[in-house]
């Protein structure tokens, strides 16, 4: 189940990567084009934020979390004793899986009633479905599910700091930082 | 209990769970969720959060992000550092602490290609330590001025935090880039003259290296570092030409660095790969804190917390001056435990009502809010910048650091005294 986890949210890391190449060269395609013939590649807007915009925020989210690339802090926790820190670990997941969980539910519900309404949007070339993209984010948010529980079932075995990434773990790791 | 209240119990539960290791945008999803319970009833809540997590994403303004990001990590990873330093160097390096000069404009020159300050920081600091300490400088500046300089990257545009900033506050992104122009120059160079004035007064902090660049050299080294003002001039030129817009020329920027990269043979499939899987965590995990802030967003709307403070704000007459050293405190606390972008989009959502009703220049406190984040990232016990600083020179002591980064501190004190008295300073180009 881990190794499964792991891997379809390697893939889909691999996907947020071409994605944001993609969402680079078609952006930059656009705004050459403009300044050449005065006009934009059609959809432009409409594909980068309701398409790209939606799986970059929601495809990569399990990957974040196995790598521990989530931002957090810890001023108070580093005063508890350990083994309450260990009991914190594992309440820190339940709390991921829960508010994922009540997120994929939500978010399912509201992409059965969009695919049902047939959301589009009307642009100036004629109307644009938005439904399909409506899926991305329970997608994304189903799989983050699973990676928290894999990490739940880490911190219950007290192996709570293990990170799975993508890259070798290298002493070059200065990237990480680059937000 | 009123629903005022409710605001206040939620945005402090959230900080207490940060305090706990929450990751930062689940504490602000979950504290907002069980204020809306309390406020809203689960229905209310239930119907909130079905749509929240589309609609903030299928954002235009917020695809400016991922653009910048990946600019910034493209730059990082193909090495454009080496040259701009040796350039810095060549031209400055004969000044009074030289080096650090050097690298103090080196920063700036990277700034305007990385919308990050730690970037900035790890960047520049991998070459210019080892050089400064090569020469014999004083830790505590050398490691100083790269911990400082860095903190450029976030204030010079592209700046993910000014990004973000205007979305939260609905101002124009442009204006806000074109706005921090100045400040940013003018924080290098008050850099600059601190360090020269410090060298002048002792010589043994920076002593002279010996290096006697020909004007020849001098001007060769330039053919190097054409790709930045290229950058600079299709980033910044665009978007305040009113040909592109933020996230439009983030893109451009981002594949203008490529090409540049790939034409100069730097760009070898496992930069890109980097560059495009360090882009995709950074910006997902920015965007996971986001999606908290929204919801922390919509509970402050609902519960009217932020409303209500403007109006004691008023009803006890307070000058917005003392508003404004109010937040600085604010920040500066914060700053020693949370994150950047953790403490901008925590604060945004009360901070920025208040702020309009206060009758500020929300383009003007947008550089004061960031100019705040950067003192926090030099601050200690945090001070993330210096910690950065200190994995690249693990022999210095955190303690010498801090002492030489207070120079810095000092400097950032002018300048942001200078922003309020002068809020001119940010008007000049917009």
């Amino acid at each position: 189940m881990t190794s499964l986890v792991t891997s379809v949210s390697r893939g889909l890391t691999y996907v947020a990567m071409v994605i944001m190449f993609v969402m680079t060269l078609h952006v930059a395609g656009s705004v050459a084009l403009r300044l050449a013939t005065n006009r934009d590649i059609p959809l432009t807007l409409e594909i980068t934020a309701d398409y790209y915009m939606v799986a970059l925020t929601f495809i990569p989210l399990a990957m974040i979390d196995l790598a521990q690339r989530h931002i957090r802090a810890e001023f108070l926790a580093a005063l508890l004793p350990n083994a309450v820190q260990y009991g914190l670990g594992i309440l820190i997941r339940l709390a991921m899986l829960g508010y994922l969980a009540l997120l994929t539910w939500r978010s399912t519900l509201n992409a059965i009633g969009r695919t049902q309404a047939g959301d589009a949007k009307i642009t100036i070339i004629g109307s644009f479905p938005t439904w399909p993209a409506r899926w991305i984010v329970p997608f994304g948010l189903a799989v983050a599910c699973l990676a928290a529980l894999v990490l739940l079932v880490r911190a219950l075995r007290g192996r709570d700091e293990e990170v799975t990434d993508i890259a070798e773990r290298d002493t070059d790791n200065a990237g990480r930082e680059a937000v | 209990m009123s629903n005022i209240e409710i605001g206040a119990i939620a945005l402090g539960v959230s900080i207490v769970l940060i305090g706990f290791r929450l990751h930062i945008g689940l504490a602000l999803g979950l504290s907002a969720i069980g204020g809306m319970m309390a406020i809203v009833g689960s229905r209310g809540t239930l119907g909130i959060v079905m749509s929240t997590p589309y609609e903030f994403s299928a954002s235009w303004e917020l695809s400016a992000i991922p653009m910048f990001v990946l600019m910034g990590n493209i730059a990082f990873y193909t090495g454009m550092t080496d040259s701009l330093f040796k350039a810095a160097r060549l031209w400055l390096g004969r000044l009074p602490g030289g080096l650090a000069v050097a690298t103090n404009f080196a920063c700036a020159g990277f700034a305007s290609a990385s919308g990050s300050s730690l970037a900035t920081t790890i960047a520049m600091g991998k070459i210019a330590i080892p050089e400064m300490r090569k020469y014999g400088y004083d830790p505590g500046l050398s490691g100083g001025v790269v911990a400082a300089a860095g903190t450029l990257g976030s204030l010079i545009p592209p700046s993910i935090l000014l990004v973000l900033y205007g979305i939260f506050a609905e101002v124009s992104i442009t204006k806000l880039f074109t706005a921090a122009v100045v400040p940013g120059l003018i924080t290098a160079f008050v850099y600059g003259a601190m360090i020269i004035i410090r060298a002048k007064l002792n010589p043994a902090l920076a002593p002279l290296p010996e290096e006697r660049p020909t004007m020849a050299e001098k001007f060769r080294v330039l053919l190097d570092v054409w790709p930045l003002p290229l950058l600079v001039l299709a980033v910044l030129g665009s978007l305040y030409a009113g040909l592109a817009t933020a996230t439009e020329a983030g893109a451009v920027g981002a594949a203008m660095a490529m090409l540049i990269a790939l034409i100069q043979r730097r760009l070898s499939f496992e930069a890109l790969r980097r560059s495009l899987y360090e882009s995709v965590m950074n910006s997902g995990a920015l965007f996971f804190i986001a999606m908290g802030a929204v919801l922390m967003t919509r509970l402050m709307a609902l519960s009217g917390l932020p409303y209500f403070l403007s109006d004691q704000l008023e009803l006890y007459a307070v000058s917005p001056w003392s508003l404004l050293l109010i937040t600085s405190l604010i920040y500066l606390v914060l700053g020693c435990v949370i994150d950047p972008i953790g403490m901008i989009l925590l604060t945004l959502p009360v901070l920025i009502p208040m702020f309009k009703t206060a009758g500020f220049d929300l383009i003007w406190f947008g550089i004061l809010v960031v100019k705040f984040v950067e003192v926090g990232l030099l601050t200690p016990p945090l001070g993330l910048n210096v910690y950065a600083v200190r994995t690249l020179a693990p022999d210095v002591p955190l303690s010498k650091l801090f002492r030489g980064v207070s120079w810095f501190i000092l400097c950032e004190v002018i300048v942001i005294v200078f922003l309020c008295l002068v809020p001119q300073s940010t008007v000049w180009l917009r």
